[in-house]
């Protein structure tokens, strides 16, 4: 053994003694502060209590039968190999790194131990990242340049793979010649139960029924879950069901906000209204996914009484039991288990079903295959594909007949029993009157509204329509439930402020104005002055519409309104029948070439992983060989 | 904004982001990485926005009003558990100062507890007891041979895949002979053969993303 390492045997005092033996300045690296560690160890114990080092250098070796049969192995093989004096430097931890060995004779100790090229590689690092000079005869180019040829050039395989992809994908967009595979079918086989059950569930809503959609997506599963989405809602809509939409993912409540829009502006340019607070709700955001969800479930009414845009909704329900059903639409099997663990317990007898990613399906699937009341189950793009199908033959609607949705084009009128009547939906709309969320656009003729209020009735885009503005310089006032100051609070109007009129008392000294999430309000005429503006000032005009609808909304912060009677409670639900053409205005084209992209796109990848493992096959057998 | 101004910048973006099928080349990689950080600090904005809009906001403005109240509790709970959060939320920003780290962490344990708390109780109910129930569910005596052997097949794949498992440090799978081991193999494979159903899944799910893609950029040329 090296000398040096003399010190892990018993003490030797005289040997550790400054001037015996090798000089502190000799000695180099970490062996320089040996000495004087172990003096001051030597120092601070006391002299009745035995060194550590003692004890240790007083053991025997462990005998070699003792010892692992591997190791004895490599004890052996160590045995074999030829004794070279460069050996000697391995002893010296604190130089191996810089020694003569790596820096100066090729073929060193390390070499002799036979290392492999990757080993070699490992070692070449570490001596470069210790400052010594590596053994480049033996490399066919220098490191640097490797690494920088790698970053100036491609890399080859991925591209062939990725073009190859993009081929695949792209050849059914380019001709109907390249469409392997059918289409899925228009109707959900009998041997996928759980996507039977899943429409059967959403077909039978009755009209006023509520429904819990959570909305758990985020941008990368927007491709597959905003067609099914859609079709959920408007499948609730169309029988007159009313959707309270939740969320613990921001990005999903832009994605459900937008979609929501996109079904209320098409129905708007139909003559069909949605309105929100009445037909659809947006909860405020829940924070801290399986938290916020709990909460979600066990506080129901609290969370539900404010709407995302802090607006009183006036639900009247207290808890989840009180919903119809629950929906979620996922894209991970984790947020389905979020939902089932932390929501489905509090629904009482009520059902959860799913539409998900691919991603999230297995899991999915186990948990409806699983848990009682956890029922059905569609998935991805296909699915979307046969619901959309089966929605069109369920509300009598040819999908050949229905023309695909451009903006600003008036539809095609439905056929069959179930076909839209818009003046059998207007009668039945509590209050007839156009409100901001339903925003004719300038280049659709409006619907004429049968109404029995003062409202002119809009018959061209230069129609009037009466408004009030805020004109008291006693700020802000109150709108109230009722046309008297005895009725509660409702909320806020500041100066300035306009809200359009839906109707006016006996001797009109109160005007029945509307809110912007869709409640009714009475505001006293003392407080507003009354004039007619044009419709497309007030309704026609996009911009100008959201604008001064932010501009009420920002400012209708209730101040009570736990006493209020429930607007739901007061409204007649929509007869589902008159509101089937919201399947029909969604927006179509292009399904068929994407489900045969995706078929395609499964080729391809298929293609790509066979010839990936046959080159690597191959070229193992070679180097083998 | 215009929609042929959004469509553009939708176009542009998309193509940035497939700039990184070309690989780590000098200025190519750039362009996907800005896509990336654009996507990643919108999301993180609307996030920021919704939750002060939808949040911290209305809860703001009923506590300065007590004739309102954001939960059941009435007005001074509400201002309790305002404040409360608020305190927490500033105890977080001290995580820099190293000596008062231990106030950050000790609001984050409680988050943390509680997050295992509501998780643990949660999965018991809603997972496990009803996978157990479901588990051990016998298929009725004048069941089809069907639903039996799908029975057999679920009790079969559960008592594998927890014989699979085992919790020490074992140098092989875990030793053993006979019944047990080939349980074990069994319950492996099994574990092996969902996995690969997830990763194929997941795979599915991208390319459904890239026909999406795909289309959008044909719409958009004609």
């Amino acid at each position: 053994m090296n000398d040096d390492y003399s010190w892990l045997e018993a003490p030797q005092p005289e040997a550790s003694q400054p001037g015996a033996g090798e000089s502190a300045g000799q000695r180099r690296g970490l062996r320089r502060f040996l000495p004087r560690l172990r003096r001051r160890r030597l120092a601070s114990q006391p002299a009745d209590q035995p060194d550590a080092t003692a004890l240790l250098g007083g053991q025997s070796e462990r005998p070699l039968t003792e010892l692992d049969q591997r190791l004895q192995a490599l004890r052996a093989r160590s045995l074999e190999i030829e004794h070279k004096e460069e050996w000697q430097e391995l002893y010296d931890a604190d130089q191996a790194l810089t020694s003569p060995a790596l820096q100066e004779k090729p073929g060193g100790v390390i070499s002799a131990v036979a290392l492999s090229q990757a080993q070699k590689a490992q070692v070449d690092l570490l001596t470069e990242i210790v400052g010594g000079q590596v053994d480049t005869a033996q490399r066919p180019a220098k490191r640097g340049l490797v690494r920088r040829a790698a970053l100036s050039l491609p890399n080859i395989p991925r591209l062939l793979a990725s073009a190859l992809l993009l081929l695949f994908v792209a050849l059914p967009f380019v001709s109907s010649d390249y469409a392997p595979g059918a289409l899925p079918p228009a109707d959900f086989a009998e041997d996928d139960p759980q996507a039977l059950a899943f429409y059967a569930a959403l077909d039978s809503l009755s009209p006023g029924d509520y429904v819990l959609v959570a909305v758990e997506y985020g941008l990368g599963a927007a491709a597959e879950l905003d067609a099914l989405t859609d079709l959920a809602l408007r499948h609730i809509f169309a029988r007159g069901g009313r959707a309270v939409l939740a969320t613990s993912n921001p990005i999903a409540y832009l994605h459900a906000q937008n979609i929501i829009d996109a079904i209320r502006d098409r129905a708007a340019q139909a003559g069909l209204r949605l309105v929100n607070g009445l037909d659809y709700l947006l909860l405020h955001y829940l924070p801290g996914g399986g938290l916020g969800i709990r909460e979600l479930s066990e506080n129901f009414a609290d969370i539900a009484r404010r709407s995302m845009r802090d607006a009183p909704t006036s639900l009247p329900v207290g808890s989840l039991a009180d919903m119809k059903m629950l929906l979620l639409v996922a894209d991970s099997a984790e947020d389905v288990r979020n939902w089932v663990e932390q929501a489905l317990p509090e629904a009482g007898t009520r059902r959860l079903y799913a539409a998900t990613s691919l991603a999230a399906e297995p899991l999915t699937r186990a948990y409806v295959e699983s848990i009682d009341r956890f029922d059905g189950l569609v998935v991805g793009m296909r699915a979307a594909y046969t619901y959309g199908a089966m929605l069109d033959a369920t509300f009598g609607i040819d999908p050949q007949a229905a023309v695909p949705a451009t903006d600003g084009a008036v539809e095609t009128a439905p056929t069959g029993s179930a076909a839209l009547d818009a003046s059998s939906v207007i009668q039945t709309m509590p209050s007839p009157t156009p409100l901001p969320t339903a925003t004719p656009r300038p280049t659709h003729t409006p619907t004429p509204l049968p109404t029995n209020t003062p409202v002119p009735t809009p018959t061209s885009t230069t129609a009037m329509i009466r408004i009030v503005e805020v004109t008291s310089p006693q700020s802000p006032v109150n709108i109230r439930v009722g046309p008297s100051t005895a009725q509660a609070t409702l909320g806020l109007a500041y100066k300035g402020d306009t809200l359009a009129v839906l109707d006016a008392n006996a001797d009109s000294s109160w005007y029945k104005i509307a809110m912007s999430n869709g409640w009714e309000g009475w505001i006293s005429a003392i407080v507003v002055t009354e004039r007619l503006v044009p419709e497309t000032a007030s309704n026609g005009d996009d911009s100008a519409s959201i604008a001064r609808e932010r501009s009420v909304m920002s400012r209708f912060y209730p101040r009570r309104y736990g006493n209020i009677e429930p607007r739901f409670s007061q409204a007649n639900p929509v007869p589902g029948s008159t509101r089937g053409a919201i399947v029909q205005l969604r927006e179509r084209g292009g399904e068929a070439q994407r489900l045969q992209a995706l078929t395609m796109g499964t080729l391809a990848a298929v293609l790509a992983i066979a010839l990936g493992n046959l080159v690597a096959a191959i070229g193992a057998l070679v180097r083998r060989g | 904004m215009p929609e042929n101004t959004l469509a553009l910048i939708s176009f542009v973006l998309t193509l940035m982001v497939f700039s990184y099928l070309l690989g780590d080349l000098p200025l190519i990689r750039h362009l996907y990485r800005i896509a990336v950080y654009i996507f990643i600090g919108t999301s993180a904005a609307f996030t920021l926005i919704v939750g002060y809009e939808s949040l911290l906001l209305p809860f703001w403005e009923d506590v300065q009003n007590p004739a309102t109240s954001w939960t059941a509790l009435g007005a001074q709970a509400d201002q309790l558990i305002f404040f409360t959060g608020l305190l927490f939320a500033a105890l977080l920003l001290l995580k820099p100062v190293a000596r008062l780290g231990w106030l950050t962490n000790s609001i984050l344990a409680v988050v943390v507890v509680m997050g295992a708390a509501v998780g643990v109780v949660g999965a018991l109910r809603g997972t496990l007891l009803p996978l157990l129930e479901a588990t051990a569910r016998l298929p009725a005596l004048d069941a089809d041979l069907g639903s039996l052997l799908e029975s057999l097949l679920v009790l079969l794949g559960t008592l594998t895949a927890l014989f699979s498992f085992h919790y020490q440090a074992t140098a092989s799978d875990g030793g053993g002979y006979g019944l047990g081991k080939v349980f074990r193999t069994i319950g492996k494979a099994l574990i092996v053969t969902a996995l690969g159903a997830i990763y194929a899944s997941t795979i599915l799910s991208s390319l459904t993303i890239l026909t999406e893609r795909i289309a959008f950029l044909f719409q958009y040329g004609a």
